[in-house]
């Protein structure tokens, strides 16, 4: 075969070594950023002094704006445009000139670490849910985050929070980062109002009522459809835990309990084997799904969403959009809510840790003390009244409008989009909720927060959740993976009273009885 | 044309003069088109390989790699030592068996019965249907799963219990089920997709080569085995021996959402126990040493594999 | 072609064309029921309403046409970079006489064995200097071990003859690649782009850990994001008064439909590559 070369020859040459050229220039290309469309003036130094202009400005009024990076967990469907009104108003209100980075709470936790080791971390950077990673617990004590547990009090809003919610992030005792805030006791139970009617019961006040009305909601045909097609509460289990726990209305603690010096594991008392052998009894006459161990949440909400349940254990911040979505399958159902049930030792609820994560401030980017009380400060104003009327309401003619003096909605997907997920969720510490202009809440809301308030009275803490246990913090995952298993099995009835003990001496010897003894150790420590 | 370079395989015949570098020299076009791919991998691969070094450690992030404390076999310890140790290297080499003993010849056994389908549109329209489930997410087939398999209503256990009177077979909460079901997840989910490279290899076959076959009166069979597979069984070996290499590397999502209480026993494998344990506390270290132990596994493997290939006269990866 | 001459060769033929058929079908079926559902609200397993709700949803989301750009972008460059330094090199390897080759191989198949970890590679892209910029979701999977091992193999596979003969007649390295191997290697460097571009369309976690700025977020992650808020499945911060418009299950498939349509109309296209006999006359011998 002969192919036409000669002069093609150095053509070819030159092309290749084009290509190859180009494949090297590309990688190295690679080396250069390309760039953000961030303006300058939010291009935060490590030194992040306040504004780009020299320090002698600080001190004639007005200061330049002071540059603030974040980095922040978020929810939302989309990230807000830079420069959008209401982050100029926040800026304008508050002079400074933030920059907020977002990233999804799903992938939160996995970048987090990759942060702290890389180094590089925004002024502010919030942490994953609760502080009690071991890689972050070894961070804070390895200083890489600033201790502002004497600083806070100085600032008017920050300091204003229920003491729970401080004493819940701590680490060794001391606060890392601006708790934000939310209610001790949010876990609800849902039902169809409109079921319990025609079944012409009431309101369950003890377990036992519970347990008769989730009954009735499986036999007696409460949609009226004269089919058995319903049946009385969707469980799931989500992470390992079960939703709903219902270990500490029977008495038992919550995931840990303190007496007298010695720590035990809510699994190992009587009162908890009690609230499985309910929900094993629930289980057994088809109460519950009996696919509780492989569905997720989405069917265990659809579950209730169709009218195949009539209850669901959900945190009180969504029992409105319940209400929705259980309405638009169909017009006539009503649902309302309770969380207090009397359990054979009294009403007890969980107690939750009162915070949605903190806010922290690197060391690596918050140089001096000087520009942490800034940061301070700028969280401290978001509590005030026009801030929070901003955050908790919105822009007026944009996202609510006046009446009668009172705030009313105008549209809620905007405020969720525009406001709500960007900037209230992410930055609020202190709640909002006081410090608005009060609008009309609609029956539901209002009553979510009368039992919010009203549950705290019957909270109970987990002594653990400031308590560090070498054991937990390596082992954790694997005990709870185990208990969790068992209750499972037990439930199910693949195992019995004698196999759940068996379990629990599996879980002490693999460690629940070395992390007992050292929470114990670690709570008198504190106490002294 | 030179007689001594006949035939399908490429054999050199060394030139008289030994000089190394007359050698390098003769091929630096080659070399120079390896440049790219070399830098990319010396950068990108192996320069990150040296946070490998995070299973002899107690990795602290804000430390870094080389101020965190050295611990030594520590991390090494604590998984051999794992009551589950034994329970998730038998799942896991029980699926990998699956894998490569059911799944791989399945494959293959798909593309050959793709490559007798004369009709090309016929062909192209199955090749297209079957490679779309590679593109839902394993979520999906979870959910699917769910649909079909769940005691409540789903349309399998419905048909079972219509036909037999019977109760519903708890297929996802079940020990005995739980593998098939991930095989047959897996078959359906990627076998359509893993044709893709045995046909880019069929259609390499010279097509006169079956002309030829067939003129001497060879059946479908003979040219099966004479034609066919002789073409791919390059490809076929080399995946294979690829595959041994990650033999432990089993789909993490895939089990992930099925595993549950009841099937834990004969579902966790290295990779769901490193997520929970390892990345869902934050444990680099100690994920990182379970995943350089399933490297250090799947090498022997490959380097085994390799040997066997080569001592048959196959042409090994090196 | 030709037909089968024997009974049993066209019953096998029937047989044959029946399995594939059920197998396509089963494969099938599962997708149309994903599609159906993208069309619904509703979150029943079988919906009975039809609406386009939850694709204007997503459509309405501002940064998602600039994400699918984005998304456009990275897979054809990326695509062209990676198969460029995939052949370049798998074709060098494929000479056996090639001084170091085994090693060189053993190197490569190393790294697909071993592998450093998020982190590491992460401080390797940052000190590249390209975190928040496109070319981390490009350059990092730039070569796969995996492809590269096969694609040599597939190389090794074209006669020598054709090569040297080639080369007798004057023909330079780039010559006998550009010109006769990867003519001849058509099927597999169809697969290996496909399969390349499939890697890079769907990639999401890298696109989070090395992309700050929204702008260039690939459209899978701003497809996650509207699938989790959608379903309601909201991290639980905040107080009571939450209202979240709610599109069931629909729009989870709707960003299913989404997020795979672009992609997988790629292979009907490329489906003549792997024809019997698609090499036919490429080469002329």
């Amino acid at each position: 075969m002969r192919m036409g070369m000669g002069n093609r020859t150095a053509l070819q040459r030159t092309g290749a070594a084009l290509a190859v050229a180009a494949l090297f220039g590309s990688l190295l290309a690679g080396c250069s950023n390309s760039g953000s469309d961030k303006p300058a003036v939010s291009t935060n130094e490590p030194s992040g002094s306040t504004g780009q202009s020299s320090p002698q400005t600080q001190e004639t009024a007005p200061a330049a704006p002071f540059n603030i990076k974040m980095t922040v967990n978020f929810d939302g469907k989309e990230a807000p445009k830079n420069g959008n009104d209401v982050e100029l108003a926040i800026e304008k209100y508050t002079n400074t000139n933030i920059e907020i980075n977002v990233i999804a709470s799903n992938d939160y936790c996995t970048k987090l670490p990759v942060m702290i080791a890389s180094g590089e971390m925004p002024q502010v950077i919030s942490s994953c849910g609760a502080p009690i990673q071991s890689n972050l617990i070894s961070a804070i004590q390895g200083d890489t985050f600033w201790d502002i547990t004497d600083l806070i009090k100085d600032y008017k809003n920050l300091s204003s929070m229920p003491q729970l919610s401080y004493d819940n992030v701590k680490v060794d005792g001391r606060l890392y980062g601006i708790p934000r805030a939310r209610p001790v006791s949010r876990n609800t139970f849902v039902y169809r109002q409109d079921w319990l009617q025609k079944l012409e019961l009431k309101e369950p006040q003890s377990i036992d009522e519970f347990y008769n009305v989730l009954k009735a909601f499986t036999e007696d045909d409460p949609d009226g459809n004269n089919k058995k097609d319903t049946y009385g509460m969707s469980i799931v289990i989500v992470g390992n835990a079960f939703i709903p726990e219902l270990g500490v209305a029977f008495g038992a603690p919550n995931n840990w309990g303190l007496n007298d010096g010695k720590i035990v594991k809510a699994e190992e008392t009587a009162e908890y084997l009690e609230s499985l052998k309910f929900l094993k009894k629930l289980y057994d006459e088809g109460i519950i799904n009996r696919d509780f161990a492989s569905i997720d949440r989405a069917k265990q909400e659809g579950d209730f969403e169709n009218g195949k349940s009539g209850s669901l254990n959900v945190t009180t911040n969504t029992v409105l959009g319940f209400e929705a979505r259980v309405k638009k399958v169909n017009a006539n159902a009503a649902i309302d809510f309770f969380s207090a049930l009397e359990g054979p030792n009294g009403t007890r609820l969980i107690g939750d840790r009162g915070s949605n994560g903190i806010l922290m401030f690197p060391k690596s980017s918050v140089k001096t003390e000087e520009e942490l009380k800034q940061l301070l400060s700028f969280f401290d104003k978001l509590g005030d009244h026009e801030m929070a009327d901003l955050l908790e309401w919105g822009i007026q003619g944009v996202h609510y409008e006046l009446k009668d003096g009172k705030p009313v909605r105008l549209n809620q997907e905007r405020y969720d989009n525009e406001i709500s997920f960007p900037y209230n969720k992410p930055l609020v510490t202190t709640p909002l909720t006081a410090l608005k202009t009060q609008g009309d809440l609609d029956p539901i809301s209002s009553k979510a927060l009368e039992v919010e308030t009203a549950n705290t009275a019957f909270a109970v803490a987990d002594p653990t959740m400031v308590l560090i246990s070498e054991t937990w913090t390596q082992k954790g995952a694997e005990l709870v993976q185990l208990l969790t298993d068992a209750k499972v099995k037990f439930i199910m009835g693949k195992i019995d009273e004698n196999g759940w003990n068996k379990e629990l001496d599996k879980y002490r010897k693999a460690g629940g009885t070395q992390a007992a003894e050292e929470y114990a150790a670690a709570a008198a420590k504190i106490q002294k | 044309m030179n007689p001594q370079l006949e035939g399908a395989r490429r054999t050199y015949v060394r030139p008289a003069a030994q000089n190394r570098f007359m050698h390098f020299w003769k091929h630096r076009w080659l070399y120079f088109f390896m440049l790219p791919g070399a830098i990319f991998f010396i950068i990108l691969k192996y320069i990150p390989m040296f946070g490998l070094i995070m299973a002899f450690k107690d990795y602290k992030p804000h430390l870094g790699v080389m101020k965190s404390e050295w611990v030594g076999l520590q991390h090494f310890e604590r998984l051999f030592s794992a009551p589950e140790f034994w329970q998730m290297f038998r799942n896991t080499m029980i699926l990998g068996l699956y894998n490569t003993v059911l799944f791989f010849p399945i494959t293959i056994l798909i593309a050959l019965l793709l490559n007798e389908i004369r009709s090309e549109l016929y062909k192209r329209f199955i090749q297209t249907l079957i490679y779309i489930p590679h593109f839902l997410s394993w979520v999906v087939v979870a959910g699917i799963s769910y649909l079909l398999l769940t005691t409540e209503g789903g349309l399998i256990n419905e048909g079972i219990t219509r036909i037999t009177g019977g109760a519903p077979v708890e297929f996802l909460t079940s020990e005995a089920w739980f593998r098939p079901i991930i095989l047959l997840q897996l078959i359906w989910k990627d076998a359509g997709w893993g044709t893709i490279i045995f046909l880019a290899a069929l259609a390499g076959v010279n097509v006169q080569l079956y002309e030829a076959a067939r003129i001497d009166g060879a059946s479908r069979i003979r040219q099966l085995w004479h034609v066919t597979l002789p073409a791919i069984r390059g490809v076929i070996i080399i995946l294979f021996i690829l595959r041994l290499g990650s033999f432990l590397d089993l789909g993490f999502e895939q089990i992930f959402l099925m595993l549950n209480a009841i099937n834990r026993e004969v579902g966790e494998v290295f990779d769901t126990y490193a997520y929970r344990i390892g990345l869902l506390q934050g444990q680099f270290s100690y994920s990182t040493a379970v995943g350089l132990f399933k490297s250090v596994i799947g090498l022997i493997f490959v380097v085994l594999a390799n040997k066997i290939a080569k001592w048959f006269g196959e042409e090994g990866i090196y | 072609m030709h037909t089968s001459p024997t009974r049993q060769g066209r019953m096998f033929d029937v047989l044959n064309h029946v399995t594939l058929g059920v197998l396509g079908l089963i494969m099938f079926i599962p997708f149309v029921y994903v599609v159906i559902t993208s069309f619904s609200t509703e979150s029943t397993a079988w919906p009975s309403t039809f609406t386009l709700d939850t694709y204007k949803y997503i459509f309405s989301t501002s940064t998602f046409i600039r994400s699918i750009g984005v998304s456009f972008y990275i897979t054809v460059l990326g695509t062209a970079l990676s198969l460029l330094s995939t052949s370049l090199m798998a074709y060098a390897l494929s000479y056996r006489s090639l001084p170091g080759r085994s090693k060189i191989m053993l190197m490569i198949l190393f790294t697909m064995l071993f592998n450093g970890g998020m982190i590491p590679t992460y401080l390797v892209v940052k000190e590249m200097h390209m975190i928040d910029t496109t070319w981390s979701l490009m350059i990092p999977g730039l070569i796969s071990a995996f492809y590269l091992i096969v694609l040599r193999d597939f190389f090794s596979g074209v006669p020598l003859e054709l090569i040297e003969s080639a080369k007798i007649d004057g023909a330079h390295e780039v010559t006998v690649l550009l010109r006769i191997v990867l003519p001849l290697s058509l099927p597999a460097l169809a697969a290996f782009g496909l399969f390349y571009a499939v890697g890079i369309w769907n990639q999401y976690f890298n696109a989070i850990l090395y992309i700050n700025s929204p702008e260039k977020w690939p459209v899978q992650v701003i497809l996650r994001q509207i699938v989790i808020l959608a379903s309601g499945g909201i991290g639980d911060s905040g107080n009571a008064g939450e209202n979240v418009a709610y599109y069931g299950q629909g729009v989870k498939m709707a960003v299913i439909v989404v997020s795979t349509f672009p992609i997988m109309i790629v292979y009907p296209f490329l489906q003549k590559h792997f024809a019997k006999g698609a090499l036919l006359g490429s080469v002329k011998g």
